[in-house]
């Protein structure tokens, strides 16, 4: 009973996140009259009071777009995608802003990875964590049936169910735990200025090795208080922070 | 005369010997006029089993052999019996040009005597000559026919593979194709068709015609171009399990294409036939860095196939991708036929008012031997300026070419959530997950204790819960009291009294009197009040038995026993 009751508030907490925000349709309504300038500054709200969600990122990429800020654009689109791989419409215009950018950058699509990223990472966040309290419920209920049941065949049925619920509250427990680690991640940046210089040292005396310009993506592979180090196409360099926003 | 008798005998042997050692090499071929490439063969036939010297076959390649073959015969006559065996030697051979071949002698070395074949002369002809020779003569030939024997570049014209044959062949068993470069060749029959079969008189003998192969062929390229000879072979039936074939190379062909004429306009661009166009442009008006739809549509009947897309003429500045090309074309005996469809994508950069001619291209039209213009005629084009400031577009492939704009927002559900909402990892997510197995693992570790229990611990437990289980079934009694069940009510108190004590004091039934309960009951230290009771109790449910009781007495007997239970249990 206490176990049914457990479950039953999970699954009603899981609901409470679909509860929306009335800044989101004020800046949805901003955008569909065309008023960019309000719709961006709705949506910017909700993320600096900590908001995430692929769908607000996608429209605010949308509105950086009609705004001509195609870095940030390209950043929430990869914002968006982060949350949920599989979201076609931020892919296709993230691949129409895309071609707007000057650097010529190469990027990993297709593979194992992203096959598994669109296939397992495009629930919501806590998806894996209902499926593995889920699957230990289930896996408890086959072990206490297990040891009370007298009968063989029941005894064996419930011997292979909990091995299969083992093995799945072991694979939600790992995914779940991967699923947060890939949001949470910040290891890329894309420019969000016209155009930066990357210098072979943080400094600003320090020689240009290449330029970046807008919304070109990199691998951010250390940093220190003003300065962060990236990755381009096998190239490394040193370039202000301020350049650059994180996903 | 033993000497004379000896000589007659040495005489005979040698005469028969030499009868049937009679010696013979014989060399022989299948035809002596072949085409180029066309296979033949050469065989050697003797009746001696001796080292064989075969001839070099100068000129002529050898295509598979010597293999070798060996039949036996005996006859009987008149009791005399005779036996040879054949030994033959074949060779399949063929020749690379034209000319007269001579097959020198094969030579065998016996040890008594060596014998040579015959030479023999093969002539080797074009196809044509073979073809002419043939006619009216050859069991079968093969011919390949054009409907043209000059052509433009691009002109289309038909080639026939056909295979003549006195007899009606049963069945078509292969052909292939010669080679040939600069045309391109289209097979016009369908897989599902039949081979057509006419009868002609070909200089006063009948032939089944069989046309193997129909073709539409475009020439590519201006000068002589050339048709190598094809196969065919065909099976026949010669009776109802057996069957042979009749197999061949046909003429080869030389095609005359001419050029088209020095004078060509600026736009042409290879194509030749008779052609219609048509255009189509989805705005006349957009802003620079949008992108415009043009759609020339090509209808008409001609080489389709051979030239490239035609290029657009626009500013520079103007940035045309590649074109998606739609075709819906028939291939068909007076050439390719149809339309194609060239969607371009248009991305003007600069912005202005433009008078544009984006097409315009020549043809060369075959029925007016002449060249042949067509024209879009002068566009309309305004160009705005830029929507998005500072975007600069960069030569890149435009994913799908319909599609201008990125896709509009999404309005319905937002799915907000903070980072502080993920539940995994959180304290109650790890009780959550934990609490089900640690449960579980409690109850299994409950039911092993239980199961591990010593004998007098599960008694206490039974005993434990006696007092429980007595009440309810006296509780049952009193149900049943009220219900009428005089008789009922009794029985259940009785046996709850007995269930009590036969648990409390571990007593079998049998040993359950009153007196026993009494002795038992003085040595666990109950009160004599207590015991008392018990007694009275027992004594009045015995009563009972034999004479009937009042309700209202049954129901006070059940409150004492009540009572009576109530109170051992706290004492022991």
């Amino acid at each position: 009973m206490r176990l049914v009751l457990l479950t039953y508030c999970l699954l009603l907490s899981l609901f409470s996140f679909g509860i929306s925000n009335s800044k989101f349709h004020e800046g949805n309504d901003a955008y569909s009259h065309q008023e960019y300038a309000l719709a961006l500054e709705k949506y910017s709200q909700l993320v600096s009071e900590g908001y995430h969600s692929a769908e607000l990122y996608y429209n605010l990429g949308n509105t950086h777009y009609q705004l001509s800020e195609i870095g940030k654009a390209i950043w929430s689109y990869e914002k968006a995608l982060e949350i949920d791989p599989s979201f076609e419409d931020a892919r296709f215009n993230l691949d129409f802003v895309n071609m707007l950018t000057v650097d010529q950058i190469d990027q990993d699509k297709g593979g194992l990875g992203s096959w598994f990223k669109g296939i397992f990472f495009s629930q919501s966040i806590n998806f894996w964590a209902y499926m593995s309290a889920l699957m230990s419920i289930l896996l408890a209920t086959s072990l206490v049936l297990f040891f009370r049941s007298r009968q063989r065949k029941l005894k064996n049925l419930s011997m292979l169910l909990g091995s299969v619920f083992g093995l799945l509250l072991l694979f939600t427990l790992l995914t779940a735990h991967f699923h947060k680690g890939y949001i949470q991640d910040q290891s890329n940046g894309i420019i969000i200025v016209e155009s930066t210089a990357v210098r072979l040292s943080p400094l600003e005396e320090a020689q240009l090795s290449f330029e970046l310009h807008e919304g070109s993506k990199v691998q951010i592979i250390g940093s220190n208080a003003e300065w962060v180090e990236v990755e381009v196409n096998e190239n490394t360099g040193w370039m202000l922070k301020e350049d650059l926003w994180e996903i | 005369m033993v000497k004379v008798r000896l000589f007659f005998v040495c005489i005979v042997l040698i005469f028969s010997g030499k009868v049937i050692s009679q010696v013979v090499l014989d060399a022989q071929v299948d035809k002596d006029l072949v085409a180029v490439n066309e296979q033949f063969s050469y065989v050697l036939t003797t009746n001696k089993n001796c080292e064989i010297t075969p001839p070099r076959f100068r000129g002529l390649q050898v295509v598979a052999g010597p293999y070798q073959g060996q039949s036996h015969s005996s006859r009987n006559i008149n009791g005399k019996t005779t036996s040879s065996t054949t030994y033959t030697f074949t060779w399949y051979l063929k020749a690379k040009e034209m000319g007269i071949y001579t097959i020198e002698r094969s030579k065998m070395a016996c040890k008594d005597s060596d014998h040579a074949s015959q030479e023999i002369k093969i002539k080797v002809a074009s196809p044509e000559e073979i073809n002419t020779a043939k006619e009216g003569i050859a069991d079968h030939y093969l011919t390949l026919e054009s409907n043209k024997e000059s052509v433009f570049e691009g002109e289309p014209f038909i080639l026939s593979l056909k295979f003549y044959s006195k007899k009606r062949p049963q069945d078509v068993e292969n052909y292939s194709n010669g080679l040939s470069s600069g045309i391109e060749r289209h097979d016009l029959r369908k897989p599902t068709d039949n081979y057509p079969i006419v009868q002609k008189d070909i200089k006063g003998v009948r032939y089944y015609i069989i046309e193997l192969r129909k073709e539409l062929c475009i020439p590519l390229r201006a000068g002589k171009v050339s048709i190598e000879p094809s196969y065919g072979s065909m099976w026949y039936e010669q009776n109802i399990f057996e069957g042979y074939r009749l197999e061949g190379y046909s003429n080869g062909l030389e095609i005359d294409v001419k050029a088209v004429p020095e004078e060509a306009p600026e736009h042409y661009i290879g194509l030749v036939g008779s052609f219609e166009m048509d255009f189509e442009m989805d705005k006349v008006e957009l802003s620079a860095n949008q992108a415009l739809e043009f759609k020339m549509t090509l209808k008409g009947n001609g080489n389709f196939n051979s030239f490239d897309p035609p290029p657009l003429n626009v500013p520079d500045h103007f940035i045309v991708y590649d074109p998606e090309i739609k075709d819906s074309l028939v291939v068909g005996e007076n050439g390719i036929e149809g339309t194609r469809e060239y969607v371009y994508s248009i991305v003007p950069k600069e912005k202005g008012e433009y008078k544009l001619t984006p097409f315009q291209f020549s043809y060369f039209d075959l029925s007016s031997n002449s060249f042949k213009t067509l024209t879009t005629g002068e566009v309309d084009l305004i160009v705005n300026s830029a929507s998005k400031a500072g975007v600069e577009y960069v030569e890149k492939q435009i994913p799908t070419v319909d599609t201008t704009d990125i896709r509009y927002i999404h309005q319905g559900s937002d799915n907000l959530f903070k980072k502080d909402d993920f539940f995994y990892g959180s304290l109650l997510y790890y009780v959550t997950v934990g609490s089900p197995l640690c449960l579980a693992l409690l109850f299994i570790s409950m039911k092993r204790r239980k199961e591990n229990m010593s004998a007098e611990a599960r008694l206490a437990l039974k005993q434990k819960g006696a007092k429980k289980s007595t009440l309810k079934v006296l509780d049952e009694s009193r149900n049943l009291l009220q219900a009428g069940q005089d008789q009922e009510a009794l029985k259940s108190l009785q046996n709850a009294m007995f269930n009590f004590f036969m648990t409390h004091l571990n007593m079998p039934l049998s040993e359950l009197s009153k007196n026993s309960i009494s002795t038992h009951l003085k040595e666990k230290n109950i009160s004599a009040e207590t015991i008392a009771s018990f007694e009275s109790c027992w004594t009045k449910i015995e009563m009972a038995q034999y004479a009937p009781v009042g309700a209202e007495n049954m129901a006070n007997t059940i409150d004492e026993t009540e009572k009576m239970i109530q109170s051992i249990n706290s004492q022991l």
